[in-house]
């Protein structure tokens, strides 16, 4: 086991888990932050607190839902850092939906699929951060309710009313309609 | 009188919800991030097994095993004996007159032993309010499950026969908005800024 390998004095086996999941992990922190250069930041410091912190880990959760747990943390604590500051910039407008992958093959559809999307991201990013991190790593990682509630430190009951309170919210939010670009 | 003639469920919503947020894109690293971070690790001291980890290593893998089924055995018969206390706490409290908050209980059992089904009535006043319901442990918080029924002067009520446990939960105003039950008599933070009245039965 690589994480074995680690603890044992080969920091070289650590390598090969961060080429791995930097993808799954910049996709969350993408989408907790709402930006490019803060996620990848925010990917950096969760492998730093990961590698620091590697004799902690007792192997009962998988190594991924591990770093989930941290990069969501991570997240919280760069969004809590920079509150202040952004609340002093302009408001972004709907940047979130901007940077999106793998255009479709019809341009209309693509077209209307990331307006659609743009409009959901947009949401997404005006929901509390407890409720975004637990419909993220729900859906958009696709963990089961355990996992999620493991990750959050929180019970499984917590989880599931956090994942139905962000729907909820989430439903309101969407059907107040595009919000984010007016002055 | 409202205008919920061609509006979907609010179920529907949620479930398309739920797969517009699975068919987010991926969003993908800039190039060459992995390596940098990697890079950037190999500058820093290698990692340390913890001592509690490493002691547990040493022992035998069948004692960390019983060690737990037995601090699990401890544990469950602790939480079995202090709710049997709080059971016939409760049952007592149940003929005081002036105890009803929002929610007033009947045991369902004949004679001492606990029944096993508990009635419960919660009662909500939200004269304004288009809908009400009651989410919680009990429902695995669906705020569509439970709806109350609007009584006289504003009041929503429900009844429903649960087990006995612990429970938490609130109400739910219009679909969407949590509200917290003002007459609770014991309350936990639900780790959003609010409380979930807690229900013992």
């Amino acid at each position: 086991m690589l994480v074995e390998n680690v603890l044992n004095g080969d920091a070289e086996s650590f390598t090969p888990l961060v080429r791995a999941y930097t993808p799954p992990l910049y996709n969350l922190a993408f989408k907790m932050t709402g930006g490019g250069e803060s996620a990848a930041e925010a990917v950096q410091e969760t492998f730093f607190r990961a590698y620091r912190d590697l004799g902690r880990y007792d192997g009962r959760a998988r190594v991924l839902s591990w770093l989930y747990g941290i990069c969501v943390n991570v997240c919280h604590d760069a969004g809590k850092r920079s509150r202040k500051a952004r609340e002093r910039e302009e408001p972004i407008g709907d940047g979130p939906g901007e940077s999106l992958a793998a255009p479709g093959p019809d341009a209309e559809e693509t077209m209307s699929r990331r307006q659609e999307e743009g409009r959901l991201r947009g949401c997404l990013q005006r929901l509390p951060g407890t409720l975004r991190a637990a419909l993220l790593l729900r859906y958009q990682e696709e963990l089961p309710v355990g996992e999620v509630a493991a990750q959050l430190e929180i019970g499984v009951s917590a989880a599931k009313m956090r994942i139905r309170r962000g729907l909820e919210m989430l439903r309101g939010l969407c059907s107040e309609g595009p919000r984010g670009g007016t002055p | 009188m409202t205008d919920t003639r061609k509006r979907p469920a609010p179920q529907d919503d949620v479930r398309g919800l739920e797969e517009g947020l699975r068919a987010l894109a991926h969003d993908v690293p800039p190039e060459g991030l992995a390596e940098r971070i990697a890079g950037d690790l190999r500058a820093l001291p290698p990692p340390r097994r913890s001592p509690l980890l490493r002691l547990r290593e040493l022992l035998p893998r069948p004692a960390v095993t019983w060690a737990y089924r037995l601090a699990t055995l401890l544990l469950l018969g602790g939480i079995l004996w202090g709710v049997r206390d709080l059971v016939s706490v409760r049952r007592r409290s149940e003929t005081a007159p002036g105890q009803a908050p929002g929610v007033s209980l009947v045991s369902g059992g004949k004679g001492p032993e606990a029944p096993s089904k508990v009635r419960v009535t919660f009662v909500f006043k939200a004269p304004e309010a288009g809908s009400v319901a009651v989410a919680g442990t009990f429902n695995d918080w669906d705020t569509a499950k439970d709806p109350m029924s609007r009584g006289k002067d504003g009041e929503w009520v429900l009844q429903m026969d649960l087990a006995p446990g612990q429970y938490e939960y609130q109400f739910v105003v219009d679909g969407t908005r949590f509200v917290p039950d003002p007459n609770a008599l014991e309350e936990r933070e639900d780790g959003l800024g609010n409380a979930n009245a807690v229900l013992r039965l």
